[in-house]
């Protein structure tokens, strides 16, 4: 069964690229190819018009491709193409080190020792016998064993949306926008706990998981829930009685209710707007649907306008990027059979990796550390 | 820990690439152990580094043939030392940038063996400032190695969690993450139309050049040779003439690559939708690079239309050495009006 869900996640992500012009990026790997002759095999796929949407250096095979994240597996052999295609050893160590790649031969760096040219690496992408995908909380390391001698070739490369998905913020703000529209699935509910997952709160009514926090504990993915004897059944919280409870439950998918339709406002690159309207559901499915979305959610409650604000975000921590979206809801529309029309302001593909300090502490001059050379 | 470092003069071009000298000595200096176990220690904790240091520099040469030839009675397959060496070096090769290693040798507590910790090794594969790092080798009670590990902890800045902030204002710094990666986008993509509306009309805008060092003549005044680092030079502009200047720049570069790390968001103190943010830009063009620090200050009083008051830029180093974050331009240097 997971293996189907992975194939059929693999079409569903191929077929959402294969509507996008060709990126900036496959102009340029397209350009580079015919520049300059490579005789490594490759892989290489078009969408239904004929558009480029993948051009790499062949390195998985395709039993690996369909359990690694397509997006990863794309990108490591664009990446390595890239590396290939670069006109001078000079051209191909900036263009590495601006990008935080590091590549080693065995162990030896490159541009260093036995491994000052690119050219020794060549007979392992040529012949590919083994491929390890390693991961930690800001790299993945690719091991490529191959050649007569099965010498390993490692990759290094930052877990960064840009560089992996081979797409700027423009392009993938304005892909996701595409395949948001256009997808077809529904987010299903969360399946219920279990008594012994569920915690008391300060009202005796409410009960709630607990899950991860993002940054601050009223940003996260606890779901709030009811417990009715006889029989101690679990029903997660939608009332008007519990309106933050309800919103984060809405967020979070421990509740879909039907016909429940949004107005979406897409915040993309330079400022600009892409609209639409869908079921909630849907939105909801299409925004998970893509990698392992971790959702956290909080909610704002305005009484005197009888306004509640729900904020989602997805964080993506294989590429460390996040997605937000921001929804209002009327409380009158909790716990109903006729949902409204909820409107959501929707930040897509906003980078992590590079975050220092979301929370600085502000420290006048004055107070400010002494240096210390 | 005592640590002595003796660096050989011919070996300091591969020390600036990281990799160091082929062969490590390891010294005990002190412990509670036999004159059999200290000899096994010493010996072992050398073949162990100078394995690593080999397998960097000789082509073709497998870390886990060498082991083989350090510790024939290991089997390779499944012992745990072997496994815990190569689960390491399938993260990142390693190497010992030293080629002399001295230290007290730990007692365990419940005769479980020996500890040796604070070995200086280069984390071939880690960012920058993570790549110098500790190791920590363990033994039994007969002095063999038995256990491989690094001392240092992963650092996830991500995991902190923020205590007394409102949704809202977490929400305003998502903003200007996604914010400061539109910017960024902009200048990779060469978009002077979208850069001169993001800066304010009356912004205050420094912006600095690394000048390139000249070639010094054998007679130069001595004390000219005697000034390290890069020299720069900052200029003040205002919005016209610095977008004037950035589509020069756009025009004779055929590609720009900025990167943006070390990100840290300020609010200000008095006035809630000002906003200071804190990068270390990566700038690099066709036929320019450097490295700086940027401040900007951000008005967010329309958050769907957010301007950029401020817009600093200092070099990364100064006078040969790195500048630290204090010593960046932030909030407190400008008045808000």
């Amino acid at each position: 069964m997971r293996l189907i869900l992975v194939i059929i996640l693999s079409m569903m992500t191929l077929f959402g690229s294969t509507v996008a012009e060709e990126t900036v990026e496959m102009q340029r790997l397209r350009e580079a190819r015919q520049k300059l002759a490579t005789d490594l095999p490759l892989h290489e796929d078009h969408d239904a018009s004929g558009e480029l949407t993948h051009l790499g250096v062949a390195v998985f095979s395709p039993e690996i491709q369909q359990v690694l994240n397509p997006f990863l597996w794309r990108g490591v052999e664009r990446i390595l193409l890239r590396i290939v295609l670069q006109a001078s050893e000079a051209e191909r160590g900036k263009w590495m080190k601006e990008n935080g790649i590091r590549l080693f031969l065995e162990a030896c760096p490159y541009g260093s020792g036995p491994f000052k040219s690119f050219g020794k690496a060549i007979p392992i992408l040529k012949n590919v016998t083994g491929v390890k995908v390693l991961e930690d909380y800001n790299r993945y390391r690719i091991l490529i064993t191959g050649g007569s001698e099965e010498t390993t070739l490692r990759l290094s490369i930052p877990k960064e949306r840009e560089l992996i998905y081979g797409t700027d913020k423009k392009e993938e703000d304005e892909r996701q926008s595409k395949r948001l529209q256009s997808y077809q699935g529904r987010a299903q509910v969360n399946l219920l706990p279990s008594l012994d997952q569920i915690y008391a709160t300060n009202n005796s009514e409410v009960w709630h998981t607990i899950g991860d926090v993002f940054y601050i504990d009223s940003l996260c993915a606890d779901g709030y829930y009811t417990v009715k004897e006889p029989g101690e059944i679990i029903s997660p919280i939608w009332s008007p009685k519990y309106p933050k409870e309800s919103v984060k439950n809405l967020m979070l998918g421990n509740v879909m209710p039907e016909g429940l339709t949004v107005d979406v406002m897409h915040r993309q690159y330079g400022g600009r707007y892409e609209t639409w309207t869908c079921d909630w559901a849907t939105l909801i499915g299409g925004l998970k649907d893509e990698g392992v979305m971790e959702p956290f959610a909080a909610a704002q409650y305005m009484p005197e306008k009888g306004l509640l604000t729900g904020i989602l975000v997805l964080r993506n921590t294989s590429f460390s990027f996040t997605h937000m979206l921001l929804v209002s809801i009327p409380v009158s529309q909790l716990g109903t059979d006729n949902p409204a029309r909820l409107t959501a302001l929707l930040y897509t593909n906003t980078p992590q990796h590079n975050v220092y300090s979301l929370f600085e502490e502000y420290l006048p001059k004055r107070e400010q550390k002494p240096n210390n050379k | 820990m005592k640590r002595i470092v003796t660096l050989l003069l011919f070996l300091i071009p591969l020390t600036m690439m990281g990799l160091k000298a082929q062969s490590v000595k390891v010294k005990v200096l002190g412990g509670q152990m036999s004159a059999t176990a200290k000899e096994n220690i010493e010996q072992e904790a050398s073949s162990l580094l100078t394995s690593f240091n080999e397998s960097i520099l000789e082509d073709g040469k497998k870390l886990k043939d060498k082991l083989k030839i350090s510790f024939p009675d290991k089997d390779p397959n499944n012992k745990a030392l072997i496994k815990s060496i190569m689960d390491l070096w399938e993260q990142s090769p390693i190497n010992c940038s030293v080629d002399q290693v001295e230290g007290i040798v730990l007692t365990l507590f419940g005769n479980r063996g020996f500890q040796m910790r604070d070995i200086p090794v280069n984390v071939l594969d880690a960012d920058m400032n993570n790549s110098f790092q500790d190791m920590v080798l363990s033994f039994d009670n007969e002095g063999h190695l038995t256990e491989v590990n690094m001392q240092l902890e992963k650092h996830n800045y991500n995991n902190v969690i923020v205590n007394g902030v409102k949704e809202e204002d977490l929400v305003r710094r998502q903003m200007i993450l996604d914010f400061i990666e539109v910017f960024r986008t902009a200048y990779n993509r060469k978009d002077i139309g979208y850069l001169k509306q993001v800066y304010s009309d009356d912004a205050l805008i420094i912006t600095g050049t690394v000048l390139k060092k000249k070639e010094r003549a054998k007679d130069d005044n001595l004390m000219l040779k005697g000034l390290g680092g890069q020299q720069y030079q900052l200029v003040v502009q205002n919005k016209k003439e610095y977008i004037a200047k950035l589509q020069k720049i756009f025009g004779r570069n055929s590609y720009i690559n900025i990167k943006f790390e070390e990100v840290s968001v300020i609010q200000h103190p008095t006035r809630d939708k000002i906003y200071g943010v804190t990068l270390k830009q990566y700038w690099n063009t066709s036929t320019y690079s450097d490295i700086g620090w940027l401040f900007l200050m951000i008005n967010f009083e329309d958050p769907m239309n957010p301007s950029i008051e401020v817009r600093t830029w200092q070099p990364n180093e100064y006078e040969g050495r790195e500048i630290t974050r204090d010593e960046v331009f932030n909030l407190d240097y400008f008045t808000v009006k």
